[in-house]
């Protein structure tokens, strides 16, 4: 009987654990469909699929991988061999670390998958491209000043085995997004706004209710009439988009264990210190049902689980992968993620979020707060400096606040710029909401994985430009 | 140069062909899709990547890697009547009599290996595209010219990618260690052998060798147990172009100077960008960004009534006071980046000059919005070469009474491809005033990208990020800085 690729894989894992102190293989199978409209033009592809092994050894002082494509069984096996033939065990090296992992009981294979209402595999491709079309559609009628309203979704399996450790274990991840784009014109000027509704899940996702295109829509048409901000500093009102980029560009990338060893992270210097407002409480949790950047086990054979980072201001914890926690002695969390197969495991984060406080109070009362202000909504995109602590983050537009109220005088783009622990500490308020956004994350501009963030409202002081 | 170019096959031989068998080739593809009943016409393209990957922390190799990376991908094309609420005509006008759908698939090895299975494979991209409506275009004919050869291919890299990388991290460590209060922090390494293969059903068919090779680096300078970062990303053809001593040079005296940075004042003025902030001005890295000025040069924004300005119009809105950009993409540079042979639809590369005298001279346009627009394929963009002034760079510096700002390297330029809003931290900069020079880092610097050219001055030096081959530096006239 021929054998499998997951049979050759784990034989060939057995050959290297003999050999070097740590073998494992992941292999992954990523597949799905993309689709958009614009009322003018349509496009439906699959969801760029790829699929391949990656073998990863740790010869005692480096980790040592090879990666393919080629899944032949038998120019595979020989491939793996000719590989690790060249590759020697190195003495001198930190051991594996030993300890944090989570336990997995007995060595037959487990299985995980998203739970879902409807499989999207199962939904005819008609039936997307007409949820599109009646969305784009409902989009275009809002107003005639809409020059392009554009409707994308996508949906993407990533099935991924993990066998190493004396472990094996087998997930199904199913991601969905829906996404809109509204472009209006007054004759002149373009300015535009977008939403969108994503999760891990079914096809149950695949919808964007009434009120979001007509909110979409209205932005779109207020920005028309936006202005940029006098540059200077501002009590700030964040949503959740801008709370979450805060949270992943602060201390999501900022206690990435990876950067430790490389002597790049500030964060190093502070565990157990004061980083930030007594309210504030920070996580970063894999194991979430339902959002975008939730995995069952990381790509190192790593069950998903919590990591609180900030406990009442104070860091406590890292992010780690296998590699970071052995060179710098961490403690090694959930967290080991690459892009594909073609790339190298870091500590990534998957959903990062602060959490709200339950007594908190709304949006609403927080700007009743501020006398002079500015409410800021949609990030657009952020940028880390773990070693600097400075922190880079857009939002899409800003809304004026004077005397406790909204003005309607809208500010975009605006940029929030500063130092990481001013920022933190001038958190004076946290809201009872809270929500996640799915956002594409990177290694300065390469390795990028999909994640959430975000969190609820917050109120703190800022320099914006 | 390594290569030969033999224009009967229109490949590249005379370098090493990168190892191991591509089970799905263009030949196979092609046979299949012709095959293919409703494929009204295709394109595809194979992709046989081999790439070394070298990671080190300090003194230390943290990781090694080994890639093989073989992938296929065709374009299907199906024209059928309109579906109820499908494509208007080209140009947006009258309902179209018949529509094209297009659905790109992935083949994986295994479809090569069972023809039943690649066979139902290209029916279900057919289903796909049969499904979408666009406007229908045709896809390109075989030029009567054989596509140009750019030079491509390292033949370092060629030959040996592991072993280049081994050596590339020796002059690093050297490198490095001949800058004063400065140590290595990690760098990455990857190296790249790539092997392209396109067809498409109208006849054009071609292939081609690349090499790529990619340098991540991160210095950081102590002093007085105060320390600083300075981050590098280069990506270039060949491994000499990454200038290894140079480079470090340059960064780590920026590292250097980050260390007793303060934040800028709050100022609205003339600001510098140079070297990587001017190159990321043209050419943002940010990955959640587009370019605002190919964005706004494009055929397709033009058909989708994105564009800003037409051609004729000055893409400053008024009149711009300074020198006036000239910018071209030009995918025949060699060596660079983003040169080709050929572009995705198997147009050959072409310099083509969009924006003359600050004036949009010609919108650059792929075989389906030069269709949709009635214009001319210029063909993907390539490299973007933009025209250097007179002024040198102490002229720009010069103060007229205000501090000057300069900035070299910015956290993350990422421009609003529609408006061309920005709003960028600042990673490193220079005042220069009365009393001299200081560095400067945090805040931020605000405006627009087309707004901002309407004053500017571009230095006489030359800069390249192998992308980007423009002025050294350009002087802004009105910029905002978001400081203390």
């Amino acid at each position: 009987m021929a054998e499998t690729l997951e049979e050759v894989t784990g034989s060939l894992v057995a050959e290297l654990e003999a050999r070097f102190p740590y073998a494992a293989a992941l292999i992954s199978n990523a597949s799905g469909v993309q689709i958009g409209d614009n009322g003018n033009e349509q496009e439906a592809s699959e969801e760029a699929p790829s699929r391949g092994v990656v073998f990863t050894v740790y010869d005692g002082g480096a980790f040592v991988e090879y990666g393919t494509s080629d899944l032949a069984l038998e120019s595979l096996a020989r491939n793996v061999r000719d590989w690790a033939s060249g590759v020697r065990r190195q003495p001198g090296g930190p051991p594996i670390i030993g300890g944090g992992h989570a336990t997995i009981v007995g060595a037959a294979t487990r299985d995980f998958a998203t739970p879902m209402q409807i499989d999207p595999a199962s939904v005819p491709l008609t039936e997307k491209l007409a949820m599109l079309r009646d969305l784009q559609q409902r989009a275009q009628a809002r107003d005639q000043r809409i020059v392009q309203a554009r409707t994308q979704y996508t949906d993407r399996t990533q099935e991924t085995t993990y066998i190493g450790r004396g472990r094996s274990l087998r997930q199904r991840v199913t991601r969905v997004i829906v996404g809109l784009l509204i472009a209006v014109s007054d004759g002149g000027q373009v300015r535009y706004h977008f939403a969108q509704s994503s999760g891990t899940g079914g096809y149950e996702l695949a919808r964007m209710d009434d009120a979001t295109i007509a909110a979409t829509a209205e932005t779109a048409l207020r920005l028309l009439a936006a202005e940029r901000i006098q540059p200077g500093e501002y009590d700030i009102v964040t949503d959740a988009t801008i709370s979450g980029v805060i949270a992943h560009e602060c201390f999501g990338h900022g206690v990435e264990l990876d950067l430790f060893p490389k002597g790049r992270a500030r964060a190093e210097q502070y565990v157990n210190k004061q980083v930030a407002a007594p309210a504030v409480q920070m996580y970063d949790d894999p194991s979430l049902t339902g959002a975008i950047g939730s995995y069952f086990f990381d790509d190192e054979g790593e069950l998903a689980r919590p990591t609180q980072i900030l406990r009442d201001g104070v860091l406590i914890r890292p992010i780690s992968d296998f590699a970071s926690a052995t060179f710098a002695s961490g403690v090694h969390t959930a967290n080991g993620r690459r892009q594909d197969f073609s790339r190298k495991v870091y500590a990534r984060m998957s959903n990062t979020f602060f959490a709200r406080d339950a007594a908190g109070p709304d949006a609403a009362a927080m700007i009743a707060g501020v006398e002079r202000g500015v409410y800021l909504r949609q990030a657009e995109s952020g940028m880390e400096d773990p070693m600097g602590w400075g922190i880079q983050v857009t939002a899409h537009y800003g809304e004026e606040i004077a005397n406790g109220a909204l003005t309607g005088r809208l500010f975009a783009p605006v940029g929030v710029s500063g130092y990481v622990p001013d920022l933190l500490q001038s958190v004076n308020s946290v809201g009872s909401d809270f929500e996640l956004f799915a956002g594409n994350c990177g290694k300065g501009h390469k390795e990028f994985v999909t994640v959430s963030c975000g969190g609820p409202h917050l109120r703190m002081k800022a320099r914006l430009g | 140069m390594s290569a030969v170019y033999d224009p009967a096959a229109s490949t590249i031989t005379g370098v090493a062909p990168v190892s191991g068998a591509t089970t799905l080739n263009t030949e196979t593809l092609a046979r299949a899709l012709a095959a293919t009943p409703g494929a009204n016409a295709w394109e595809v393209e194979v992709l046989s990547d081999e790439q070394a990957q070298l990671y080190v922390i300090g003194d230390a190799v943290e990781s090694r890697r080994t890639v093989v990376n073989r992938s296929s991908h065709a374009t299907i094309f199906n024209l059928h009547a309109p579906h109820a609420s499908g494509a208007e005509g080209q140009n947006g006008a009258q309902p179209a009599s018949q529509a094209m759908g297009r659905a790109e698939l992935s083949l994986l090895a295994e479809d090569a290996a069972n023809p039943d299975r690649l066979t139902a494979r290209l029916a279900d991209g057919v289903t796909m595209a049969s499904l979408t409506d666009n406007p229908p275009y045709t896809l390109p004919k075989p030029s009567e010219y054989a596509f140009p050869m750019p030079p491509l291919v390292d033949p370092v890299l060629q030959r040996d990618a592991a072993g280049a990388l081994d050596r590339a991290r020796v002059q690093l460590e050297v490198a490095v260690a001949a800058q004063p209060n400065v140590s290595l922090s990690s760098a990455e390494f990857f190296a790249t052998r790539r092997e392209r293969s396109f067809r498409n059903s109208q006849g054009v068919r071609g292939s081609y060798q690349e090499t790529e090779v990619f340098l991540d680096l991160v210095l950081i300078a102590s002093d007085r147990g105060n320390s600083a970062e300075m981050h590098a990303e280069l990506k270039r053809r060949r491994l000499e172009d990454l200038q290894i001593a140079g480079t470090v040079a340059a960064y780590a005296t920026f590292a250097r100077h980050s260390l007793y940075a303060t934040t800028p004042s709050t100022a609205r003025g003339p600001v510098i960008l140079s070297g990587e902030a001017l190159a990321n001005f043209f050419s943002p890295l940010a990955f959640s960004s587009g370019n605002p000025i190919l964005t706004q040069t494009s055929a397709q924004a033009a058909y989708q009534h994105l564009s800003r300005f037409s051609v004729g119009d000055f893409i400053t809105g008024d009149e711009p006071r300074g020198d006036r950009l000239n910018l071209s993409s030009d995918p025949l540079r060699p060596y660079g980046v983003r040169s080709y042979r050929f572009d995705a639809d198997g147009l050959p590369a072409t310099e083509v000059a969009l924006i003359e005298n600050g004036v949009l001279r010609r919108q650059w346009a792929d075989a389906r919005y030069a269709a949709y627009l009635g214009v001319t394929p210029t063909g993907q963009t390539g490299n973007l070469a933009v025209g250097r002034g007179s002024a040198s760079l102490d002229a720009l510096r010069a103060l007229d009474g205000a501090p000057v700002y300069e900035i070299v390297s910015f956290s993350a330029f990422g421009p609003d491809p529609v408006t061309g809003d920005f709003t960028a931290e600042i990673r490193l900069g220079y005042q220069h005033d009365a009393t001299g020079v200081r560095p400067i880092k945090g805040g931020s610097l605000t405006g627009n990208i087309f707004t901002a050219l309407q004053d500017v001055r571009f230095s006489a030096n030359a800069y390249t990020d192998g992308v980007y081959y423009g002025p050294a530096a350009a002087r802004f006239g009105d910029l905002s800085v978001a400081g203390s």
